[in-house]
C-alpha cells in the first residue's frame, strides 16, 4: 500500500503539482508506461490502474480470531409458520393492526417469531418504543442476542433481571422498570423513587411521579405532600392531581369538609305524613385559600355555572362516592339519586360522573348511564367486561367512534355478535364513522363466525359513494377475519 | 411447481400488488380455479360485471390477465399463485385448455421461434455498414471527449471532488449517451455512488477515473487484440450485440439457480441484474435486462428457484453475460456449493483479474464462512479464520446474523478488491435473499 500512496497523492494535488517520475511500483509494465513519451496524465492513468490491478489481484486474506459470544438456545416454541408468513407480508405491507394482532398471538401463547424476523421487528421497537417491550420478548434469546451486539437495539432490551438498570439505565428503561416495580411492589417503587428524586431534572421528576397514579395509596400521601414544596410548578401540579385522588389525604379530608359545610342534608315534611330529604347547596362568599392551593379553580370556565356551583364539582369530582355518602349516613346510590334531583343537576352531573369513573364506581355509573340522557362513554370502565355489552349498546348511535375505542382492549376481547352485528347496522348508514384502522381493529374483536353476515353487505348493489366506502372496508375486515379463521381462531 | 409464498411475493412489482395479492389469495374470491400441465388459471370476480380472467404460464413462468391493471404482474396474477402455493387442492385438474389461454400459450412458444428465425432473415449488408460506420464515428468521438475530460480531471487533482459529487461527472455522462457508449455512461454513474464521506473514497474515484482510461486505451488499439477482447471492449463501452444474434449461440443447458436479483431505477428505466449459478457447469451467467418502469419483463424469474434451462452466452473474454433461451423446468429449491477458504477466491479473482483487468465485481458461492461483527464491521470469516471485508448493507448483515446465529453457512457473494457484497444465503437447506 506504500506504492499506491504515490497513485493517491498525485490523484489529489494532481499531475500538475506532483508526479512520480519513477517506478514507484516494482512492476515492469509501469516501468515501460512511464518511458513512454507520452503526457504526464496518460503515464498517471495507465500507469495507476496496472497498479491497482496487480495490488488487487495479489492481495493475501488477513486473519482474524474475533469470535462472537454464542446465542442462548430458544426455550419457548416458534410461532406457527402461517403466523410468521402473515407477520412477514403485514410488515411489508405496513398493515400495522394485523402485525399488531400477531404479536398479541406470539405474547399470549408465548411463542418466538421466525430468526428471519427479528431485525425488522427489532427496528420496528427501536421506532416505538412504548411497544418494544412486547416486540423484543416475542423475538426470544435471538433478539436478546442481537440486542447486546447492536449498539441501537441495546437501547430497547429490557432486562428484568438487571438489577442495577435504575442506577444506569437510560431514562427510559428506568421509567419501565419504575412502572413494572409499581405494578409488582408500589412501596419498594416508592422507596426508589424518593432516593433519587431530588436529583432529578423538572422534567423527570415530573414523569417519574405519573407513575406513581398505578396503585396509588395513603402511604404515598407524606411522598407527594413533599413534592408540593417543589421548585417546578409542573411537578407541584402533578403532586396535587394524585393527592386529590387519595382517599383519606388530608386534601381528599379538606374537600369532605368543604362539602360537609356547603352542600346541606334537609329533610323536609311532605303531605304530613311522608319526609323528604333533599340537598341545598349553601352559597360561599369565597373559595378558601386552602382549597385553591390544591388546584381548584376559582373562576368559572364553564359556561353558564356559577363559580360556587363550579367549585362544588370540581371537588366533588375528587370525591369518592362512598365517602361522600358516608359524610350524609346515606348508601351511596341514595346519594346519587338525590344530588341527580337537586336543582342544579345539570350542571353538576359532569362532575358526578367523573367521579364514578375515577373510583370505578358500579352502582352509580349504572344510575348515570340509565337516567342521563347523554352520560359519558368512560361510565362503561367501571363495569367488568363481561358485564359491559348492554351499556354499549346505548353509544352504538351516539359515539360509536369513542365505543369501538372502548372496545380495543390489548387482550382483543371478543364482542357478543348482538353487538357486533348493531354496530354494522349503524356503520352501514353512517360508514365515515369510523376510519380504516377503526374497521380494521374492530375484526379482531369480531368473531369468525360473523364473516356469512358481512358477505350479506358485500352484496348489497346500492352503488353510492358511502356504500362504496363501507364494502370496502367490509372487504378488508373479512381479509382479517379469514386469517384469522386460516390460524384456527375463532 | 411448487413455489414459496415468499418467492411468489417477490414477484408482485410493488408492496401495494404484494398485499392485494395476498389479500385475493383466498378462494373465496375466485369464481373458477384451474389448472393443468401448462397452466394454472382461474377467474376473479372483481369491480367489473364480468370476473377477470386471469393465466399463469407454469412451463415459462409468466402472467396474464384481463383486467385493465398496468402492473405487471397485476394483483390477479400474484393471487392466483399464491392461492396455488396455499391451497393446491383447491385448483381443478382440467385438460382442455380455455381458447383464449391455449393461444396465448401458443403465441409464446411461437415468439421464442419467431426470434430465432428473424436473425435467419437476409439483411441488408450496404445499410449496416453504413450504420456501423455512423456509430463508430460518435463512439471515437466520445471516448476521444472522455480521454480529454479524464487527463483534465487528473491534472488538477480530485482533492475537491466530494463537494461537487454529483454533478462533476454529469456533463461527461450525458456526452458519452450522445455518443451511444452506455457502458461507459454506466461507469461514469457509477462514480457518484462513491461515499465520499468515508475514508478511501480517493482509492476507489482514482481506480475508477485510470480504469475508465485504460478501457478507452485498449477500445483504441483493439485492432490489435484477439477477436474476442474486440468483443468484450465493445460491449464494456456499451456495443452490443443484438439479442438475435446472442440466440444464435450455442446455448448452454443447466440447472441454473436464481441466486439474486438486482433491480435499480433511474428516468423510468428499470435495470435488472439476475445471477444465475450453474450447478453442473459451476458457471455463472449475469442477464442484463432493461426495460420501462410499469412494463413487463420478458422474464420473471424468482430468487431460490432452480431453471433447468439453456443460457446463451454472450461471446466475449468474460463470459458472464447471457440470454435465457428455452426454459425447460422450474423447481422451487436450490442448492449450490462453492469456495470452503478465502484463500481460494483470491486466487479465482487474480486469476480473472490476469485474464480480464475490467471484470470487477466477481461473483462466487462461499461455503462455510461465518458472519463476524466486530467495532462496528462485518466480516466472513473462512474456516482458517481467514477473513474478507463486507461492504453496504448493514441490515442484511444483522438478517444474515438473526438467521444464522453466528454459525456457517453458505452465500452468494461478488468480490472486489478485498470486499464482498452478499445477495443471497443458503441456511439450513432454506434460501434467504437479501435484496
Amino acid at each position: 500500500m506504500r506504492q499506491l500512496s504515490e497513485i493517491i497523492k498525485a490523484s489529489l494535488l494532481g499531475t500538475e503539482k506532483y508526479m512520480y517520475q519513477e517506478n514507484p511500483f516494482e512492476i515492469d509494465l509501469v516501468e515501460k508506461i512511464l518511458q513512454q513519451n507520452t503526457e504526464k496524465e496518460d503515464k498517471f492513468l495507465k500507469s495507476a490502474y496496472t497498479a491497482f490491478v496487480f495490488h488487487e489481484a495479489g492481495l493475501i486474506a488477513p486473519t482474524t480470531d474475533i469470535h462472537l459470544e454464542s446465542c442462548l438456545p430458544e426455550t419457548k416454541a416458534s410461532a406457527d409458520e402461517r403466523i410468521c408468513n402473515h407477520l412477514k407480508t403485514s410488515l411489508q405491507a405496513g398493515n400495522d393492526i394485523l402485525f399488531q394482532y400477531l404479536i398479541h398471538l406470539c405474547i399470549k401463547n408465548n411463542w418466538v417469531v421466525s430468526r428471519s424476523l427479528v431485525p425488522t421487528i427489532l427496528n420496528k421497537a427501536l421506532a416505538n418504543k412504548k411497544r418494544a417491550e412486547s416486540l423484543v420478548i416475542c423475538c426470544g434469546e435471538t433478539g436478546k442476542w442481537l440486542c447486546k451486539l447492536n449498539p441501537e437495539w441495546e437501547k430497547i432490551l429490557f432486562e428484568e433481571a438487571e438489577e442495577n438498570i435504575w442506577e444506569t439505565g437510560t431514562f427510559g428503561q428506568r421509567k419501565a422498570f419504575l412502572q413494572a416495580s409499581r405494578k409488582q411492589d408500589p412501596q419498594k417503587a416508592l422507596a426508589l423513587l424518593e432516593e433519587v428524586f431530588n436529583k432529578e431534572n423538572a422534567a423527570n421528576r415530573e414523569e417519574f411521579l405519573s407513575l406513581l397514579e398505578e396503585n396509588i395509596s395513603l402511604s404515598d400521601e407524606s411522598f407527594l405532600a413533599s413534592c408540593t414544596k417543589d421548585k417546578s410548578q409542573k411537578v407541584k401540579d402533578k403532586a396535587y392531581a394524585l393527592l386529590k385522588t387519595i382517599r383519606g389525604s388530608q386534601i381528599n379530608q379538606l374537600y369532605l369538609d368543604y362539602i360537609k359545610s356547603n352542600l346541606i342534608l334537609k329533610e323536609e315534611r311532605k303531605f304530613i305524613i311522608t319526609k323528604k330529604k333533599q340537598f341545598e347547596l349553601l352559597v360561599p362568599k369565597a373559595l378558601d385559600e386552602a382549597l385553591e392551593k390544591t388546584g381548584i379553580a376559582k373562576i368559572s370556565s364553564e359556561k353558564g355555572i356559577k363559580d360556587h356551583i363550579f367549585w362544588l364539582g370540581q371537588i366533588l369530582s375528587f370525591v369518592h362516592p362512598d365517602d361522600l355518602s358516608a359524610l350524609y349516613g346515606l348508601s351511596a346510590t341514595e346519594t346519587l339519586h338525590l344530588l341527580l334531583e337537586y336543582e342544579q343537576t345539570t350542571e353538576l352531573t359532569p362532575y358526578l360522573q367523573s367521579a364514578a369513573i375515577r373510583f370505578q364506581h358500579k352502582d352509580w355509573a349504572k344510575i348515570l348511564l340509565n337516567q342521563l340522557d347523554k352520560p359519558n362513554i368512560q361510565l362503561i370502565t367501571a363495569f367488568p367486561k363481561s358485564e359491559r355489552t348492554d351499556y354499549c349498546q346505548i353509544f352504538i348511535e351516539t359515539n360509536v367512534y369513542e365505543l369501538c375505542y372502548m372496545i380495543f382492549d390489548e387482550d382483543y376481547t371478543p364482542i357478543p355478535s348482538k353487538l357486533a352485528m348493531n354496530i354494522l347496522q349503524y356503520l352501514r348508514k353512517h360508514p365515515h364513522a369510523l376510519n380504516s384502522p377503526e374497521y380494521l381493529r374492530l375484526s379482531f374483536h369480531f368473531s369468525t363466525e360473523i364473516i356469512p353476515d358481512l358477505l350479506k353487505y358485500l352484496n348489497d348493489e346500492t352503488d353510492d359513494y358511502q356504500n362504496r366506502y363501507f364494502k370496502n372496508q367490509i372487504t378488508e375486515m373479512i381479509n382479517l377475519l379469514d386469517i384469522k379463521k386460516e390460524l384456527n381462531i375463532k | 411447481m411448487a413455489f414459496s409464498q415468499e418467492q411468489v411475493l417477490q414477484m408482485a412489482p410493488d408492496d401495494s400488488s404484494a398485499k392485494s395479492g395476498v389479500q385475493l389469495s383466498n378462494p373465496a374470491k375466485w369464481v373458477a380455479l384451474h389448472i393443468n400441465e401448462r397452466a394454472i388459471w382461474g377467474a376473479c370476480q372483481g369491480s367489473g360485471k364480468d370476473p377477470y380472467s386471469t393465466f399463469i404460464d407454469t412451463t415459462n413462468i409468466a402472467f396474464k390477465c384481463s383486467c385493465p391493471s398496468r402492473k405487471f404482474p397485476c394483483k390477479h396474477g400474484i393471487g392466483l399463485l399464491l392461492l396455488y402455493v396455499k391451497k393446491p387442492e383447491g385448483f381443478q385438474r382440467t385438460d382442455d385448455l380455455p381458447n383464449t389461454l391455449s393461444e396465448w400459450l401458443d403465441k409464446r412458444s411461437e415468439k421464442l421461434e419467431q426470434k430465432e428465425e428473424k436473425s435467419a432473415k437476409p439483411v441488408d449488408e450496404a445499410a449496416k455498414a453504413k450504420r456501423i460506420e455512423a456509430r463508430t464515428k460518435k463512439v471515437n468521438n466520445g471516448i476521444e471527449a472522455l480521454r480529454i475530460w479524464l487527463k483534465d480531471l487528473i491534472r488538477t487533482g480530485i482533492i475537491n471532488i466530494p463537494q461537487q459529487q454529483y454533478t462533476f461527472s454529469e456533463n461527461i455522462t450525458a456526452r458519452m449517451v450522445d455518443a451511444q457508449a452506455s457502458g461507459l455512461a454506466m461507469l461514469l454513474r457509477k462514480m457518484s455512488n462513491i461515499n465520499f464521506y468515508e475514508e478511501g473514497w480517493q482509492y476507489e474515484l482514482s481506480k475508477q477515473l485510470s480504469k475508465l482510461y485504460a478501457i478507452t486505451e485498449a477500445y483504441q488499439n483493439k485492432e490489435q487484440l484477439t477477436p474476442e477482447w474486440k468483443v468484450e471492449l465493445e460491449s464494456i463501452i456499451g456495443w452490443a450485440k443484438s439479442k438475435e444474434d446472442i440466440l444464435q449461440e450455442i446455448p448452454v443447458r443447466d440447472q441454473w439457480v436464481v441466486c439474486a436479483k438486482i433491480l435499480e431505477e433511474e428516468n423510468y428505466l428499470i435495470t435488472e441484474r439476475i445471477w444465475f449459478f450453474g450447478t453442473n457447469t459451476q458457471q455463472f451467467g449475469l442477464f442484463l435486462n432493461f426495460y420501462p418502469k410499469n412494463q413487463l419483463p420478458e422474464h420473471v424469474f424468482a430468487v431460490g428457484t432452480t431453471i433447468t434451462a439453456d443460457l446463451h452466452y454472450y461471446p466475449s473474454v468474460a463470459k458472464l453475460r447471457v440470454l435465457p433461451g428455452n426454459i425447460i423446468h422450474t423447481t422451487p429449491n436450490s442448492s449450490v456449493n462453492g469456495f470452503q477458504t478465502t484463500e481460494e477466491l483470491l486466487e479465482t479473482a487474480a486469476h480473472h483479474i490476469s485474464i480480464h483487468p475490467f471484470l470487477q465485481p466477481i461473483p462466487a458461492i462461499l461455503t462455510n464462512f461465518k458472519l463476524v461483527y466486530s467495532a462496528s464491521k462485518w466480516y466472513l470469516v473462512d474456516m482458517a479464520g481467514q477473513y474478507l471485508i463486507i461492504q453496504k448493507n448493514e441490515m442484511s448483515c444483522w438478517n444474515i446474523l438473526s438467521i444464522t446465529l453466528g454459525n456457517s453457512f453458505t452465500s452468494f457473494i461478488t468480490y472486489e478488491a478485498g470486499k464482498i457484497e452478499i445477495y443471497a444465503i443458503w441456511y439450513e437447506q432454506k434460501f434467504y435473499p437479501l435484496v
